[in-house]
């Protein structure tokens, strides 16, 4: 398979968020500004990448009967050194992510890919498919995080523009991220309708 | 059989305890680079938060018992944790205190650092952090035309408008600028007792 | 101590609920919530699983990791410990109460990569709650993940039979939007104190 075929799999047909519709936790509670959703997409990527590689150079090792114990300690593993770095190099981006980044162990994402590909994938090919997945995973949190700060706190780009003053608050609230989901997952059955 | 499955059994957990031995020792790298990196941060969070509310003056932190709190005595009356203190000097003379203060807000506790000079009034305060706060509200209370409110005001009296002091509250997060107005109290008490 | 098991309980069942407000546990929301049934099921599932690794978790952060200062293999050892329990509790279902394993067999291996498990652990530890603190806010946290399913579930039932909306909002979609009107709902609990 082809890089660039990866690539549109990742990004739009069968992006996890939007079309597979794993790993909604982080995508609804991180994307209240840009900064964020950029953050939280690329942390989880670099853990994605760094576990699909270690997994698939593991799956002759690892023995079937506890894979999926063996596959959360490398993710977490992952997960961690991701938390430690951000704390020490990046402390506003770790202080606004919070909980969220020890909770990337359980994005179903990464699981889900360790479990469906990298398991019986070569290690070139797996880490061709963490990148393309993790950053379809990105498109979706950056996608919702424009949204939801424009509409919801009136600015673009993690606060640097200001476009309204008197933003709609509820679109930066819980109730803002399902509602905004709904609408980007009804624009993408739309178009992928179309396509086919 | 019995042999053969406990055999199994051991061959299985070998693996399991290899790879967490490994991701164990991995991490253990990892902390030890970052551990006095981390450390290093927190600490220039606080002496800048000083820096903020009490401009040119010298601090000297104090011991504070971990887990002491001060019920505020307003008609809130609100328990809030006091984190850490400093006794503050300018030239040599006596200045206040700065105490860190952890009112619960709508997420959880927000961290802020409060400048009480020695007739008790409030020099400024610096929000430290309120990441658990509802972002585009709560989490509002670090900008400065909220923390300026606070400066001058006599230290026992703050409230927020709706409890009848001066402080306008944040759009949409009173409860927020409610705990913030708490801990400054907290902090006025804590300052007080000192003497 | 009644008082904040009191307020614990309330603000993880309404005030700071893990689905709507907190956003832990979304994939077995929309996963599982097609039918009521199921949704009783998950959810009783989730609230047993989340008030024992409450307990474990707390134990074992107390006595075996903070004495060793292993603070930053918290997450590792939380995840291996929930993974473990969900199995062990999964065995012991299946010889010793043959029916309760009928009902909610099918759910617990998903439990395991349920974020509310492993954020309720956390949020213990972040919260400075004690031994029995935890175990409430596992256990009215289970509840209140319970609460949001049950209500969600019932709806999706009925929206599946009778809506009439656009194609391209059929489905999940359709689920989203009812799930932003409960979070708006449940919106209305926020401030909601127990003093």
């Amino acid at each position: 398979m082809s890089f660039g075929k990866s690539l549109k799999e990742g990004l739009f047909t069968d992006n996890p968020t939007l079309v597979q519709l794993i790993g909604l936790c982080p995508t609804l509670a991180t994307t209240t500004s840009i900064t964020n959703g950029i953050g939280m997409g690329l942390s989880a990527t670099a853990v994605l990448i760094c576990s699909n590689v270690v997994i698939s150079l593991l799956r002759k090792i690892i023995p079937n009967k506890v894979r999926i114990a063996a596959y959360i300690t490398v993710i977490a593993g992952f997960v961690t050194m991701v938390d430690l770095l951000l704390q020490a190099f990046i402390p506003s981006l770790s202080a606004s992510l919070g909980t969220f980044i020890p909770l990337i162990v359980v994005n179903c994402i990464i699981l889900g890919r360790a479990e469906a590909f990298a398991s019986k994938n070569s290690v070139g090919k797996s880490a061709v498919d963490g990148i393309c997945m993790g950053l379809g995973f990105t498109f979706a949190l950056v996608l919702m995080s424009i949204v939801r700060e424009l509409l919801g706190a009136g600015t673009i780009g993690g606060g640097a523009i200001t476009v309204f003053s008197q933003p709609a608050t509820i679109m930066i609230l819980p109730a803002g991220a399902f509602l905004t989901l709904g609408c980007i997952i009804a624009v993408m059955q739309k178009l992928l309708k179309k396509g086919e | 059989m019995a042999g053969k499955q406990k055999n199994e059994f051991v061959q299985l957990g070998g693996i399991l305890c290899a790879i967490t031995l490994v991701v164990a020792l991995a991490l253990g790298a990892v902390n030890a680079v970052t551990v006095d990196k981390i450390a290093a941060i927190n600490q220039q969070k606080i002496t800048d938060s000083l820096a903020q509310v009490m401009p040119g003056a010298d601090s000297e932190q104090i011991e504070v018992a971990e887990g002491t709190t001060i019920t505020t005595e307003t008609k809130n009356a609100t328990s809030v944790e006091i984190l850490s203190a400093y006794k503050m000097t300018k030239d040599g003379a006596d200045a206040g205190y700065c105490v860190e203060v952890g009112p619960t807000g709508f997420g959880g506790v927000v961290d802020t650092m409060v400048g009480i000079d020695a007739d008790g009034n409030v020099t400024g305060i610096s929000v430290i952090s309120a990441s658990q706060e509802t972002p585009g509200l709560g989490a509002n209370s670090t900008s400065p035309e909220f923390q300026g409110q606070f400066a001058d005001l006599a230290g026992m009296d703050v409230a927020v408008e709706k409890d009848g002091g001066s402080i306008v509250a944040l759009t949409g997060a009173t409860i927020t600028s409610r705990c913030v107005s708490e801990g400054v109290v907290a902090a006025a008490m804590f300052a007080a007792e000192q003497g | 101590m009644l008082t904040s098991i009191l307020s614990i309980s309330l603000g993880a069942i309404l005030i700071n609920n893990f689905i709507m407000s907190q956003f832990l546990g979304c994939c077995p929301f929309f996963g599982v919530s097609k039918k009521i049934d199921t949704a009783v099921g998950m959810g009783m599932a989730v609230t047993f699983v989340m008030g024992l690794a409450s307990a474990v978790t707390w134990l074992i952060n107390t006595f075996v990791l903070m004495p060793l200062g292993l603070g930053f293999m918290q997450t590792v050892a939380f995840i291996l410990v929930i993974a473990t329990l969900v199995q062990f509790v999964e065995m012991f279902m299946m010889k010793s109460l043959p029916s309760l394993y009928q009902a909610l067999g099918v759910f617990l291996p998903l439990i395991t990569t349920n974020c509310a498990v492993l954020g309720v652990s956390l949020q213990n530890i972040q919260n400075g709650y004690n031994f029995i603190e935890s175990i409430v806010y596992g256990i009215t946290g289970g509840l209140g993940f319970t609460l949001a399913i049950v209500l969600f579930a019932s709806i999706r039932e009925r929206l599946d039979a009778s809506a009439e909306c656009p194609k391209c909002f059929e489905g999940v979609p359709l689920a989203l939007i009812s799930a932003s009107l409960m979070a708006m709902a449940f919106l209305g609990f926020s401030g909601m104190k127990i003093w």
